[in-house]
């Protein structure tokens, strides 16, 4: 699966973290009750690097992600970079595994859905041990998950479409993979 | 020819999940509604200080150096309906029922604060 040339890769990822900050400061916009509890719209990007070029891309795309977004947008080592770090990396590594045990029965969309549950509940996770404890993070748990259901949707039925339709990037003998009847 | 996964974006599988979490989420929730306040505690100028259920309806008649204010517990949320202060502040505060509210009316020197288990709720968040 994965890309002939090593600069073939390195373009790729380049063109695809490029989307991924910009997602993510976009995302900025949009008003959240919590700032641990996010749409994640760079995670569209997230389940397009596991889905087409595996888990090793992805956790590569995430920690540049994190960490450019955060001095760009003025928070590096700040809350939002010690959330991210692990909260992106729980998402794909969460995504990686649900595609490679359960992408028969579950699609884009299911992989997506996992990935927004492991992103969210590892932030609770990290928010419980640095700021508030677990009790407090707890009773955030039902929140996390209904808004991971909703962003997972979301996320993932856009992630699904620029499967189904970029193939610029994509390696050659994708296409056939696709599925044809 | 058309391609097998046109028929929807989702797959089976992918719904059953959703539903799973949504299901999972909304239970969860409804678990918790049962947190709220358990109890409320009026306090009043010369040492006057009552704590009573939450649960169970009823009026307070607190003395003050204006006045009477007169507090009502009525389903599960507390709040002042009349007082002898200017500004009407503690009125229209309107009711208090989670753990860690509170309505002051600082003219009166009436105090009423809502009690229960766990820490109340986050006052803000900056970022």
């Amino acid at each position: 699966m994965a890309t002939r040339s090593l600069t073939g890769r390195m373009a790729r990822l380049a063109v695809l973290l490029a989307a991924a900050l910009v997602l993510q400061a976009l995302e900025r916009l949009v008003p959240s009750p919590f700032p641990f509890m996010r749409i994640g719209l760079a995670n569209i990007v997230t389940v397009f690097v596991v889905l087409t070029s595996g888990l090793a891309d992805a956790l590569v795309l995430t920690v540049l992600r994190v960490t450019i977004g955060s001095a760009l947008l003025g928070a590096f080592l700040g809350p939002s970079f010690a959330l991210g770090l692990p909260g992106g990396a729980a998402a794909a590594i969460g995504m990686a595994l649900a595609a490679r045990l359960a992408r028969p029965p579950l699609g884009v969309v299911g992989v997506s859905l996992v990935g927004a549950l492991c992103h969210n509940l590892a932030q609770l996770a990290v928010v419980a041990a640095l700021y508030t404890g677990v009790a407090a993070a707890t009773r955030l748990v039902p929140a996390a998950i209904l808004v991971s259901a909703a962003a997972g949707l979301g996320t993932g039925v856009v992630a699904s479409v620029a499967i189904d339709r970029i193939r610029l990037f994509a390696p050659a003998g994708r296409a056939a993979e696709g599925g044809l009847a | 020819m058309r391609r097998v996964n046109r028929r929807g974006v989702l797959t089976r599988a992918d719904w059953v999940l959703l539903a799973a979490m949504v299901a999972l989420g909304a239970a969860l929730l409804l678990m918790q509604q049962g947190g709220g306040a358990a109890t409320v505690r009026v306090t009043g100028t010369d040492g006057f200080s009552e704590t009573f259920d939450l649960g169970e309806d009823r009026t307070v008649e607190v003395p003050g150096p204006l006045g009477t204010t007169v507090v009502a517990v009525r389903d599960g949320a507390a709040r002042v309906i009349s007082s002898p202060c200017p500004q009407q502040i503690c009125v229209r505060m309107g009711p208090a029922r989670r753990a860690g509210e509170v309505i002051v009316c600082v003219p009166n020197g009436v105090v009423v604060e809502l009690a229960g288990e766990g820490h109340g709720r986050v006052d803000a968040i900056t970022r």
